[in-house]
């Protein structure tokens, strides 16, 4: 009888060790050679470790993903919502060419901005926009001078109070929350501000406010402070910022 | 009682309530119905058979896993029991014929132990240091390597 050896194992089985294993150092296992990398790189393996992270649903492919999501009827989104088809979700196609891009976007993602750092008192979930608890939140905010001066350099667009979605922090501690810069976007009608300093680009999901891609500043520079660039159903938004505050007027 | 007849004809009579930690084992006798003859385990050598008989004879009262696979929970390595731990103190031979045959026999809880058990072996290890642990030859060029190690670098610890 032949020797048994880990590499005897089917790669089903292989995957189900790697999953076993904290995302990163299965990734890490490419490297140790040309049967590992392949697995490792495979839709068989990536899709399961999606799954395993919850950035996907069970049972939920890339491809279901790509399907544009319904917009709230009245939202000035009809004509970003018939050219960019699939790209709705907020990342773009280039972003979902594989598993392994997808897992690499939504694991940066999750790093730069925790949602579960987000203090309790600034709603930490998708909330409805209206509801009490955060119109609260917004009122607080809005007395500090500091915020004050911000919003009123925004767009017009914006007399109608934005509902606080998500606030999203690298670093936060309280009683240092004052906005850098701040953008309305009016065809998605999400209001990105952004406070303190982490430079990347976070791409916005207008009707959740999730962020859903970040991508972290090479080192060699570029891009440096706050550009919004909206671009057919997502908003990519350049920041210079560790903190990122994302609400909107929808509904 | 059930016999079980491994790969090179062993015969091992055992309980049922301990044959059917196994869900194929379960899944056949509930279609055969009662027999005297022996189930044939053509994937499985007697003594691999010997050691994965004995984890279920020690788990044979365990309530039955959540049949839901959603149910499977994000738990990683470590959880497992000292008993399994003992258990699975095998050589490394031992321990992947053991998730072969508890893959084949479905036996998910014993499948768990195994490869949580692979996975602490790996875990905290270098590429280099896992090889030289499974014996895995580098089969990458300088280049190639030195490709990887750039697409990895996202995931090295910061």
């Amino acid at each position: 009888m032949a020797t048994m050896s880990i590499q005897e194992l089917p790669s089903e089985l292989l995957v189900f060790i790697f999953l076993n294993l904290d995302p990163l150092s299965a990734i890490k296992c490419r490297a140790v050679c040309k049967d590992w990398e392949a697995l490792g790189k495979s839709n068989l393996f990536m899709r399961a470790l999606c799954q395993h992270e919850r950035f996907l649903a069970p049972g939920q492919t890339l491809s279901s993903l790509r399907k544009p999501k319904r917009r709230p009827r009245g939202s000035y989104l009809s004509w970003s919502h018939t050219h960019s088809q699939g790209q709705l979700k907020g990342l773009r196609l280039k972003d979902m060419a594989s598993y392994d891009v997808f897992f690499k976007n939504k694991w940066q993602i999750q790093n730069a901005w925790p949602p579960s750092r987000v203090p309790a008192e600034l709603s930490p979930s998708i909330s409805a926009p209206g509801s009490t608890e955060v119109e609260a939140t917004l009122d607080a905010a809005v007395k500090d001078p500091k915020l004050e001066t911000s919003t009123s350099s925004l767009p017009s667009k914006t007399t109608d109070r934005p509902s606080l979605l998500k606030m999203y922090s690298t670093s936060l501690r309280p009683g240092t929350f004052f906005p850098g810069t701040a953008c309305f976007d009016r065809a998605e009608e999400c209001l990105v501000t952004s406070i303190k300093n982490e430079s990347g680009l976070a791409v916005i999901d207008a009707l959740t406010g999730s962020v859903l891609s970040f991508y972290r500043r090479s080192a060699a520079g570029r891009p440096a402070g706050a550009q919004l660039w909206l671009s057919e159903g997502w908003i990519v938004y350049a920041t210079g910022h560790k903190e990122l505050l994302v609400s909107s007027t929808l509904y | 009682m059930v016999v079980l007849e491994t790969s090179d004809s062993e015969r091992f009579t055992v309980d049922k309530d301990v044959a059917e930690r196994s869900v194929l084992i379960k899944q056949m006798l509930d279609d055969l119905g009662d027999t005297d003859n022996p189930i044939p385990l053509p994937n499985v050598t007697s003594n691999v058979l010997k050691k994965v008989l004995e984890y279920c004879g020690h788990h044979r009262n365990d309530p039955a896993p959540p049949a839901d696979e959603a149910e499977e929970s994000r738990k990683r390595t470590t959880d497992i029991s000292e008993w399994d731990q003992k258990f699975i103190s095998v050589d490394q031979e031992m321990l992947f014929e053991i998730i072969l045959a508890a893959n084949y026999l479905d036996i998910k809880p014993l499948l768990d132990v195994g490869c949580k058990t692979v996975a602490n072996m790996i875990k905290g290890k270098t590429p280099e240091e896992i090889r030289r642990l499974f014996n895995i030859q580098n089969d990458f060029t300088p280049e190639e390597e030195a490709q990887i190690r750039k697409e990895n670098e996202w995931a090295e610890d910061r």
